[in-house]
Order: C-alpha cells, then structure tokens, then sequence
C-alpha cells in the first residue's frame, strides 16, 4: 500500500510524455522550424533541471565524469532525434498514434541495444519472453496503423 | 510523408531507448541521475540551436508563440524527474510499466479532449487495444530484465 503514491505519479509522469508531444507539435507549427522548437524544449527544461541539480545536497562528481567514456557525454545529441522526431509524428498523425509508435520504437530498440550489450548494456540475448513482446508490439502497430485511416 | 513517418518512428524509438543507455553510463560516473539528465539536456539544446542556426529544419519565426507552447520542454524535465524517482521507489521494471501507462493513457485523454492544440478525436476499439497490447509487451519486458539479473 505505501507503494501506492509512487506508482500514481510515475503513471502520472509517463502521461506527461504525450502532452509534452503535443505541447512541442503545436509550438512546431507556430515557428515552423522542428529544430527551433527542439532547441527552446531543451533550454526551457534545463533551466528547470540546473535549478533542481543545484538545490540538491549532493554534488556531481564531474572529475569522475571527465573519466568516463567520451561519447557517454552525448546522450542528448542522440535524445534530440526523440524530441525531432516526436514532433514531426504528431504534426503527421496526432499524439495518439505519434505516441504508439514511439513506444512501439523504443521497444524494438530496446530489444536490439539488449540482444548485442550495445552501448555497455548488460548481454541479453532474444529468448521466447522477447519474442513474445516483439510479437505483441507488431500487433498494436497493426491495430494502429490498418483501420485508423 | 510516409517516409517521414518512418524516419520520425526510427529517429524517436533509437533517440530514446540509445539516449537512455548513453544517460545510464554518464548517471553511474556522475553518482547521480538528475544531473546527467541536465547534461543531456544542455548538450541537446546546443546541438539543436547549432543545426537551426546553420538553416537545418525550418525557417525563421515570424511572431512570439503563446507562453503555454514553451511549456514543453517543463513537461520532458518534470518527467525525467519524477521517473528518476519513481525507478528508486519501484524498482526499473514496475516503473517501466507504470510510465508506459501513464503514457498510452495520457495519449488517450490529451486526444479524446482535444487538449494542447490536439483535434478531438473519440479514441477507438483499436486504439484501446494497441495501448493494451504494448503494455502487456512492456510488462513482459520488464519482468525478463528482472529474472536476468
């Protein structure tokens, strides 16, 4: 039972992610640059996240950081092809099919990254449980994309 | 406009579940996910003010967009946040679903109401049925990552 708040508002945090698309499609469509809109989403958000780092008692440890793999330092170079490319689905199909297609993505992905431990992932090869979840991800594509036209 | 689609499919799933495990690395040497995250998103906002800049994805804006478009880039920070949180209360694998939750649900709502500059659309059987569909496939996901560990 005191497991019950976490679990609503991480339910909750996971809804913000359509009205995030939704919110960035429209801005899209009013400065008519996916780059633009990308990049104010991204400042907009940081400010708010320096603000959080900054209050927290703990410090970063950016000597230990300057010590990891170079390209771990770029996780946002690739994050802005998510922000990109949430926007140019919604403003093609609306959040609701946008949103089923990214996480349908991410899952295959997901899967991929695992199956060959890409990027310092743990090893997790394809079993029949993956199977099974890829099974059911082409499924709810199926669904979302022959019939809603 | 196909293409498109399919490029945004591919550019959102691989940004978000690569972007994810790019996060992790640089979270570990850090000692502490928020302000990964932050990197993330300063590194984001630089690389796509950078390509806006050299003409990439649009034109210049004519006029100022209303305030609540910029909210965007709040939303993606407050749910980086709270899922941060949420995976320490939870556990990653109840977290994972919770969120995807919260996700299709969310896309249900902001679309069936028509929020956020959203066209109101009554959700269908088989917008119902491919959001069951990719939570289950979530579900399974996650519950394999926990019996691999």
């Amino acid at each position: 039972m005191q497991r019950l708040f976490p679990l609503l508002f991480t339910i909750c945090a996971g809804a913000l992610l359509p009205a995030q698309f939704a919110t960035n499609s429209a801005l899209a469509l009013q400065l008519k640059s996916v780059t633009l809109t990308g990049a104010i989403s991204y400042l907009v958000g940081s400010v708010l996240l320096v603000a959080l780092v900054s209050v927290q008692k703990k410090s970063p440890n950016w000597l230990a950081a300057g010590q990891a793999p170079f390209w771990s330092w770029f996780g946002g170079a690739i994050g802005s092809a998510y922000v990109v490319g949430s926007v140019v689905l919604t403003q093609a199909l609306g959040a609701a099919v946008a949103t089923t297609l990214v996480i349908a993505s991410q899952i295959v992905t997901a899967i991929l990254l695992d199956h060959f431990g890409a990027l310092g992932l743990p090893k997790r090869p394809i079993n029949s449980a993956r199977v099974t979840a890829l099974l059911l991800v082409f499924m709810a594509l199926g669904f979302r994309l022959w019939g809603n036209t | 406009m196909n293409l498109l689609v399919i490029l945004g499919t591919l550019g959102a799933g691989l940004g978000l579940a690569a972007g994810l495990a790019f996060n992790l690395r640089l979270a570990r040497a850090l000692g502490m996910p928020l302000a990964a995250s932050m990197v993330n998103f300063l590194v984001g906002a630089s690389l796509l003010l950078l390509l806006w800049g050299l003409g990439l994805g649009g034109t210049r804006p004519t006029e100022w967009p209303p305030l609540w478009m910029l909210a965007g880039g709040l939303m993606g920070a407050t749910y980086v946040t709270l899922s941060l949180i949420g995976a320490a209360q939870l556990g990653a694998a109840i977290s994972t679903v919770a969120v995807t939750l919260g996700q299709v649900l969310g896309a249900l709502l902001i679309t069936s109401l028509g929020w956020f500059g959203q066209t109101a659309q009554q959700p269908s059987w088989k917008a119902l049925a491919s959001a069951l569909l990719l939570l289950i496939a979530v579900a399974i996901l996650a519950k394999d990552k926990e019996a691999g560990c």
